[in-house]
């Protein structure tokens, strides 16, 4: 004679608590709820991005970072999630690299206050015409000109993984504490 | 509401490569096309040669007054960079940009609506002079009622819903949390005279604001729903996503 027990584990009250984790732990659900936090995280690194230094830093901004920042978009996957911003420019700093003109003979660059971030044409050069020697004169206190420009790379840009990874895990975290822990 | 996830894909990549097309070279473009146009108009019988239509030109006086009005708008600018200076187009390409983004994300964000069923509104960029501020010579002075708590509160008020709280905090550090589908959002974009007409950020031009999700768990915390319930998605009409308020 034996004994045997048989427990029915759908009959289990504490079933339906380990259903809502099991479906709290499904690769898409997970990536939901990294998706937000992630873009956040990343929007707000590249909002900081750094100015440059000496003079220029007390110069008005001229929304790179920013722009860049509302560039940032988060898609959710099953179990993945990707991010990508959308601002020219910011490859070549992350990646750095040479800048060469394509259809200009030369790059230019304000140096001034007033001409920071912007262009020649904004100060009285007109493309196709003759530029009159006294706006040539203004221009040059306005920007520097140079046949190429290089940017040395600057991974600050991307975040790296363990960071991304760091951001998801305090999420899912959030995400599964009890709210009587909470309360 | 759910939007399928190749749609919600394909509308923020579109929106994203559409705004980052628009550049200023594209800008200047586009508006020394409508310089030539307008050159066409008030030189019309070298368009007509070249067409080799028969029809001769009749100039009558409307025609005249026309020509004459075009020609003096022209004689101001030197080329299409002139007009898209004088037109403003750049900062009005750079408001339309934030609001496909903002669609974009107004559109995605209710897809992870069991996760995150609530937006916090809250500063995201600096602002030299903030909303709730004017620029005098001895710095910033305030506008009484303008800033985004005083719209918070008032949008809150008229929505008709129990489905957000009070703002949090200041101007500069706080926040106002709102359920997604609560009508709030809605209003906040359409209440005063400088808003843009949408149910999600920008609600106004150059506001800095923006919007996160947040949390179920801290929605249930903070007494917007309880826990069990399920949260609704923003109604998103597709027809009215861009309407502008009349």
């Amino acid at each position: 004679m034996s004994l045997s027990a048989q427990i029915s584990i759908t009959a289990d009250n504490a079933t339906p608590a380990v259903a809502e984790l099991m479906s709290s732990t499904q690769p898409r659900k997970l990536a939901m709820i990294c998706r937000d936090p992630l873009r956040a995280f990343w929007r707000d690194r590249l909002k900081k991005y750094p100015r440059l230094p000496g003079k220029f830093a007390a110069f008005p901004p001229t929304g790179f970072g920013e722009e860049s920042a509302e560039s940032v978009q988060a898609f959710a996957g099953e179990g993945t999630v990707q991010l990508t911003a959308n601002k020219q420019g910011l490859r070549l700093r992350y990646e750095g690299g040479t800048v060469t003109p394509v259809k200009a003979k030369v790059l230019c660059f304000g140096i001034a206050p007033e001409s920071y971030g912007k262009s020649p044409y904004e100060f009285g050069l007109v493309q196709g015409q003759k530029t009159p020697d006294e706006v040539k004169q203004h221009l040059k206190k306005l920007f520097a000109f140079a046949h190429s420009v290089t940017f040395q790379p600057n991974l600050e840009v991307v975040p790296v993984n363990d960071e991304f990874q760091e951001v998801a895990m305090a999420a899912i975290s959030r995400s599964l504490e009890p709210q009587t822990l909470k309360s | 509401m759910s939007v399928p996830l190749a749609y919600e894909r394909s509308l923020r990549k579109q929106m994203a490569a559409f705004g980052e097309a628009v550049d200023q070279r594209t800008k200047d473009e586009l508006c020394q096309k409508m310089l030539d146009g307008l050159k066409s108009i008030i030189h019309p019988i070298q368009e007509f040669r070249e067409r080799n239509l028969a029809q001769g030109v009749t100039t009558g006086e409307t025609t005249n007054s026309l020509t004459g009005e075009i020609t003096k708008l022209l004689t101001q600018f030197e080329g299409g960079r002139a007009l898209a200076a004088e037109m403003n187009i750049g900062f009005k390409i750079d408001v339309a940009q934030r609001v496909m983004r903002g669609a974009g994300h107004f559109v995605s964000d209710q897809t992870d609506i069991d996760e995150y069923p609530a937006w916090e509104f809250h500063r995201l960029y600096e602002r030299d002079v903030p909303r709730g501020y004017k620029g005098g010579k001895g710095g910033l002075i305030p506008v009484p009622d303008d800033d985004w708590p005083s719209r918070w509160a008032e949008a809150g008020e008229a929505c008709g819903d129990d489905d957000w709280l009070e703002w949090e905090g200041d101007d500069q550090g706080g926040r106002g949390v709102a359920l997604k589908s609560s009508g709030i959002w809605a209003l906040l974009g359409s209440l005063r005279d400088d808003t843009l007409g949408n149910a999600y950020y920008p609600f106004a031009f150059n506001s800095g604001f923006g919007t996160d999700g947040v949390p179920y768990n801290e929605c249930v915390q903070l007494g917007l729903l309880q826990d069990g319930d399920r949260p609704e998605s923003a109604k998103i009409d597709f027809a009215k996503l861009f309407e502008i308020p009349s």
